[in-house]
């Protein structure tokens, strides 16, 4: 199962983080800098796994937090309309 | 009857009243009293004294029967508000406090019961002139920020013990019971004022008193949830409000009690200017 970055979601700068604004939600999310990774990485459809293996490229770290983290993030990013899920 | 004419940012009122509650009127809106009558109010406000109190009618339309002249204050405060919200159109519109800090301004956001009317109070008390109660109007575009200096609504008990502590100079401070008191500053600013600094109180007595100095990206969604609805698009809102942030500097200040709230505001701002002199007390 691949994950999917939609189209409308609008990127913006808020100091030196970033926010991702969802119109048709009238919301926006500002994201950590985990979140952001995934956000960037997305920029081509990725696995769970790759995700995971890439996330532990760059982060240090447990391998479970990791796990359960990148796990949260999606499931946010799911939620939220900020990506979708392709098989 | 008496007719006045309120001027507020991007809107212009009128309302007439009986006789019997002219002062209490003038003094509820002295400084958004103008002699003006250009441009031509966008609503009319009629009081009507009836047998059991008084009737508010919004451009003809009863709005509302009151029993007491303070409730009929309070609930045109309150229309005013939301009105005024309505009109300011592509601003931004904080729930907040302002005061003049020298020639800038010191925005004061938060929900009920944080200590965002008590800090606008205490800091009109150490000098500084008051701007804004309750509604803030800010250009995303200028950064300034517009006059809406209404009377300060503070608890009677709070106001109580205030006066026990320190002396009441810089304005007038009518204590009606221990729910309310009301507080209306002698020094006023007039005109709009470029917007410097975001102070986000956080009143709780059990935590340890402090000043925390914050970035635009932990404080912003934060600071979305003081703004009032926005009349145009959530994105211009998301955008203005992201402008503000960047260009402001931003506290939290952590208070337990009212004696840290003084100290921690002597703290951030240095001494007190000179206390000011009313023409009229």
């Amino acid at each position: 199962m691949f994950y999917k970055r939609f189209g409308q979601v609008k990127v913006k700068k808020v100091g030196k983080n970033t926010a991702l604004y969802v119109s048709k939600q009238k919301g926006i999310h500002v994201l950590n800098e985990t979140a952001l990774f995934i956000w960037e990485t997305l920029q081509e459809p990725f696995t769970f796994d790759e995700l995971l293996y890439m996330l532990s490229e760059v982060f240090d770290g447990d391998s479970a937090k990791m796990k359960e983290d990148l796990d949260e993030i999606l499931d946010l990013f799911l939620r939220y309309d900020l990506v979708y899920t392709e098989t | 009857m008496k007719t006045f004419f309120l001027s507020f940012p991007r809107l212009n009122i009128s309302l007439t009243v009986p006789i019997e509650i002219i002062a209490d009127i003038q003094a509820a809106f002295l400084y958004s009293i103008s002699p003006d009558t250009n441009p031509p109010p966008r609503h009319e406000y009629v009081i009507e004294s009836t047998s059991n109190g008084f009737n508010f009618l919004k451009d003809s339309q009863l709005t509302g029967q009151f029993g007491s002249c303070l409730d009929l204050i309070c609930r045109l405060e309150e229309d005013i508000e939301n009105t005024l919200i309505r009109t300011i159109g592509d601003w931004v519109g904080f729930h907040a406090g302002v005061v003049m800090i020298g020639d800038t301004t010191c925005v004061i956001p938060g929900n009920p019961n944080t200590g965002k009317t008590t800090t606008t109070f205490n800091l009109v008390e150490m000098g500084h002139i008051f701007l804004c109660e309750e509604v803030t109007p800010v250009d995303p575009e200028t950064f300034l920020v517009y006059p809406y200096p209404q009377v300060l609504t503070l608890e009677g008990t709070y106001a109580e013990k205030y006066r026990s502590l320190y002396p009441v100079q810089n304005g007038e401070l009518k204590i009606l019971d221990s729910q309310m008191a009301r507080y209306r500053p002698y020094a006023v600013g007039s005109d709009p004022v470029p917007l410097k600094i975001i102070l986000m109180p956080a009143y709780d007595t059990s935590q340890k008193p402090g000043i925390e100095e914050l970035t635009p990206d932990r404080v912003f969604t934060e600071l979305l949830g003081y703004c009032f609805p926005p009349n145009g698009d959530d994105e211009h809102l998301f955008d203005s409000v992201i402008r503000i942030c960047e260009a402001a500097e931003i506290f939290r200040l952590r208070t337990n009690s009212l004696q840290s709230m003084r100290g921690l505001l002597n703290e951030l701002f240095g001494p007190n200017p000179e206390p000011y002199e009313p023409l009229n007390p």
